[in-house]
C-alpha cells in the first residue's frame, strides 16, 4: 500500500466516526427541555417573533431535514450562530483556540521535559532516589484533582509568595501556573510509560550487541535504547490528547484562561446550546483528526510498522 | 458418582487455598494494605458519617465564617461558618457514592456490550465497535459535561452521565478480555456439549473475565471520583448546599486569597481516596493469579 493510499484510507475510516459524533450531539441537543427558539427570543418576545425565529433556524422542518442541513452546513465549516453572542460559533471557537493550543503545548512540553529524564533515570536505577520520585510522580499523576492543585498553586505562588499572577492571559507569566497544573495530568503516565519502555528496550538483543561492541553505556542508552523506546512514548502522547483537552476545561476555569474549555463552561451557564454543540463537535473532530496524524507519524518513524503496511 | 464429588471437593479446596494465598500476597504489599484500610475507613465514614459528625454540616453561623482550623473545629469553617470537618465527613457519602454507583452503572452496561461484542462477533461486533469509536472520540469529561448539560444537574443525572461516559472504556476492556479466552478448551467443551450461546456467555465467559474487570474497576473508581468531583467543582455536579467534596472546592475557591483552608481539606480527601483506589488496584493486580495479570496487560 502506498503512503498516500494509507493516509486516504485512515481519513476514509474516520468519516463514520465523525458523522457519529455529529449524530450523538444532534440528538442530545434536540433532547433538551424547552424550545430553543423561545430561548433565543427571550421571555418577553411575542409568539409571532418566536415563530419567525423558528422559521429562520429551520426548526419547523422535519428532524431528518434539519439533520441533513446541519451536516451540509458543517461541511461548509459553519457551526451555526451562538445564541448568547449572535456571532458565528466558528468565530467564537477560533478566537479562543490559540489560547488552548498555547496552554496544551506548554503543558505537554513541561510534562515531557520532566517525565523523560525521570523515566530514563529510574529505568536505569530503580532503587535510587529518582526512582522513588518517579514512582510518586506516576502515582500522583492519576490521583490528583488538578483543579484543586491549581488552586493550591494560586494560594502558594500568587497569594503567599506573590511571584506569579493567578488569572488572566495578559503576559507569558500568566501561562506558568496553568501550564504547570495541566502538565501534572500528563506527567504521571508519561513517566511510567517512559520507564517501562526504556526497561523493555534495554532488555532487547540489539542493546546487548551494542554493549558487546564496547560502546559506552551513555551511547548505548541514548542512541540505541531511547530511540526505540520513543515509539510507545510518542503513541502515548497522542492518546493523551483527549485527557489534555479534557483537563484544559478544568484548568482554564481555575485560572480564567480564555481558551475553548472556559468558553464551553461559560456556554453551559448561558444555556447557549448551539455553542455547546459546536464546541463538542469541534473538539471531538479535532481528536479524531490528530489520532490520524499520530497513526501516520507512527508509520513514518517505525520501519517495522512501515514494513507491515507497505509490503516491503 | 462418588469420584465426581471427591473431585469437586478437591477443586473447592484448591479454590479456597487460592483465595487465602491471594489475601496473603495482598497483605504483604504494605502500600496496598494500608490503602485498603484507609478506603474501608472512608467507606465507613460514608455510611455512618451523618450519625457521628460533631455538628450538622448544614448549620451556618455567619459570625464564625472562614474561621481557620482550631481545636474547636479542626478543619476550620467555611464561608457560611459551617464546620468543614462535618461537611467533609458527610460529603464522603456523596463523592464516594456517586463514584461507586456510576462505576456499577457504566460497568454493567459496558461489560454486557463488550461480552456480546466479543463473543458473538460478526455484524453485532462491528456495530458495537463503531459505537465505541464514536464515544471514545470524546474526552471522558467532555462527554460527561455534554450529557449533564442536556440532562440537567442532579445527583441521579450525574451518576448517569459519568456512568455512560465510562461505558466505552468497559466495552473495550471486556471485549479484548473475551477475545483472549474465547478459544480456550472449556469454552469449546461447553459448546460441544450443546450449551446455548447465552449460557456459555454468562456461565463460562463472564466468570472468567470478571476478576480482571474487578481489578480494573478499582482504578475506574478513582477515575469516576475525580470526574464527579471535577463536575462538582464546575458547578455541574452535586449542587450546594450538599457537601460533595468537588462542589465544596468550587464554592470555596473565591476565598482562597484569605482562607485557603476552605479548599485544602476536601481536596486532600479526593486526593487520598483516588490514591488509595489506585494503590489497592495495584495490590490486587499483583496478588492475583499471574494468568489474570497477563490478561489485563494484553487488554491494555
Amino acid at each position: 500500500m502506498s503512503f498516500t493510499r494509507y493516509v486516504a484510507l485512515r481519513i476514509f475510516q474516520a468519516i463514520p466516526t465523525i458523522i457519529g459524533v455529529v449524530v450523538v450531539m444532534f440528538i442530545l441537543v434536540r433532547m433538551l427541555p424547552g424550545d430553543p427558539a423561545r430561548l433565543i427570543a427571550g421571555p418577553e418576545a411575542s409568539e409571532e417573533d418566536v415563530r419567525r425565529i423558528r422559521e429562520i433556524l429551520g426548526l419547523n422542518k422535519p428532524l431528518y431535514i434539519q439533520f441533513v442541513e446541519y451536516l451540509l452546513s458543517l461541511l461548509r465549516g459553519d457551526l451555526g450562530l451562538s445564541i448568547k453572542f449572535g456571532t458565528p460559533v466558528v468565530n467564537e471557537i477560533m478566537s479562543r483556540l490559540p489560547y488552548t493550543i498555547i496552554l496544551a503545548v506548554t503543558a505537554e512540553a513541561i510534562a515531557v521535559a520532566t517525565a523523560l529524564p525521570l523515566g530514563i533515570i529510574s529505568a536505569m536505577k530503580p532503587q535510587s532516589r529518582i526512582g522513588y520520585l518517579s514512582t510518586i510522580v506516576s502515582l500522583l499523576g492519576s490521583s490528583i484533582p488538578i483543579y484543586w492543585m491549581g488552586l493550591v498553586f494560586i494560594a502558594i505562588f500568587a497569594v503567599e509568595l506573590r511571584l506569579l499572577p493567578s488569572s488572566g492571559a495578559e503576559s507569558p507569566r500568566h501561562l506558568v501556573l496553568p501550564a504547570l497544573t495541566l502538565s501534572l495530568l500528563l506527567m504521571g503516565n508519561l513517566t511510567r510509560i517512559t520507564k517501562v519502555s526504556v526497561i523493555e528496550a534495554l532488555e532487547s538483543n540489539y542493546i546487548t550487541t551494542a554493549r558487546a561492541k564496547g560502546l559506552s553505556e551513555r551511547i548505548v542508552i541514548l542512541r540505541h535504547g531511547l530511540r526505540n523506546a520513543m515509539i510507545p512514548i510518542v503513541t502515548i502522547m497522542g492518546i493523551q490528547l483527549g485527557a489534555l483537552l479534557g483537563g484544559a476545561i478544568l484548568t482554564e476555569t481555575v485560572f480564567a484562561w480564555p481558551g475553548v474549555g472556559l468558553l464551553l463552561v461559560d456556554s453551559i451557564f448561558y444555556r447557549d446550546y448551539t455553542l455547546i454543540q459546536g464546541i463538542v463537535v469541534f473538539i471531538a473532530s479535532m481528536i479524531v483528526a490528530i489520532n490520524i496524524i499520530v497513526d501516520v507519524v507512527y508509520v513514518v518513524i517505525d520501519p517495522r510498522v512501515r514494513g507491515i503496511i507497505w509490503g516491503r | 458418582m462418588g469420584e465426581v464429588s471427591i473431585v469437586i471437593e478437591k477443586l473447592r479446596e484448591a479454590k479456597a487455598r487460592q483465595r487465602a494465598l491471594l489475601w496473603l500476597k495482598f497483605k504483604s504489599n504494605k502500600a496496598a494494605f494500608i490503602s485498603l484500610c484507609i478506603l474501608t475507613f472512608i467507606f465507613l465514614l460514608a455510611i455512618l458519617g451523618p450519625y457521628m459528625v460533631p455538628e450538622s454540616p448544614y448549620d451556618f453561623n455567619l459570625s464564625r465564617a472562614l474561621e481557620p482550623p482550631s481545636l474547636n473545629s479542626i478543619f476550620g469553617r467555611d464561608e457560611l461558618g459551617r464546620n468543614i470537618l462535618s461537611r467533609v465527613i458527610v460529603g464522603s457519602r456523596f463523592s464516594i457514592g456517586v463514584a461507586l454507583l456510576s462505576v456499577l452503572l457504566g460497568g454493567c452496561i459496558g461489560v454486557l456490550l463488550g461480552l456480546v461484542s466479543g463473543y458473538i462477533g460478526g455484524k453485532v461486533d462491528v456495530v458495537i465497535q463503531r459505537f465505541t469509536d464514536i464515544l471514545l472520540a470524546f474526552p471522558t469529561i467532555l462527554l460527561a459535561i455534554a450529557l449533564i448539560s442536556v440532562l440537567g444537574v442532579g445527583i441521579g443525572n450525574l451518576i448517569v452521565s459519568i456512568g455512560v461516559s465510562t461505558v466505552p472504556i468497559y466495552i473495550r476492556l471486556s471485549r479484548s478480555l473475551v477475545f483472549q479466552i474465547r478459544s480456550e478448551d472449556y469454552i469449546t467443551a461447553a459448546f460441544a456439549l450443546g450449551k446455548s450461546g447465552r449460557y456459555i456467555m454468562f456461565r463460562h465467559v463472564l466468570p472468567n473475565i470478571l476478576p480482571a474487570i474487578i481489578v480494573q474497576s478499582t482504578y475506574y473508581m478513582g477515575l469516576s471520583l475525580l470526574l464527579a468531583s471535577g463536575l462538582g467543582f464546575l458547578g455541574l455536579g452535586v449542587q450546594p448546599p450538599i457537601p460533595e467534596w468537588g462542589a465544596m472546592i468550587g464554592s470555596g475557591r473565591t476565598y482562597i486569597y484569605s482562607s485557603p483552608h476552605v479548599i485544602i481539606f476536601p481536596g486532600l480527601f479526593i486526593l487520598i481516596s483516588a490514591l488509595c483506589f489506585n494503590l489497592t488496584g495495584d495490590g490486587l493486580r499483583d496478588a492475583l493469579d499471574p494468568r489474570i495479570k497477563v490478561m489485563i496487560r494484553r487488554a491494555g
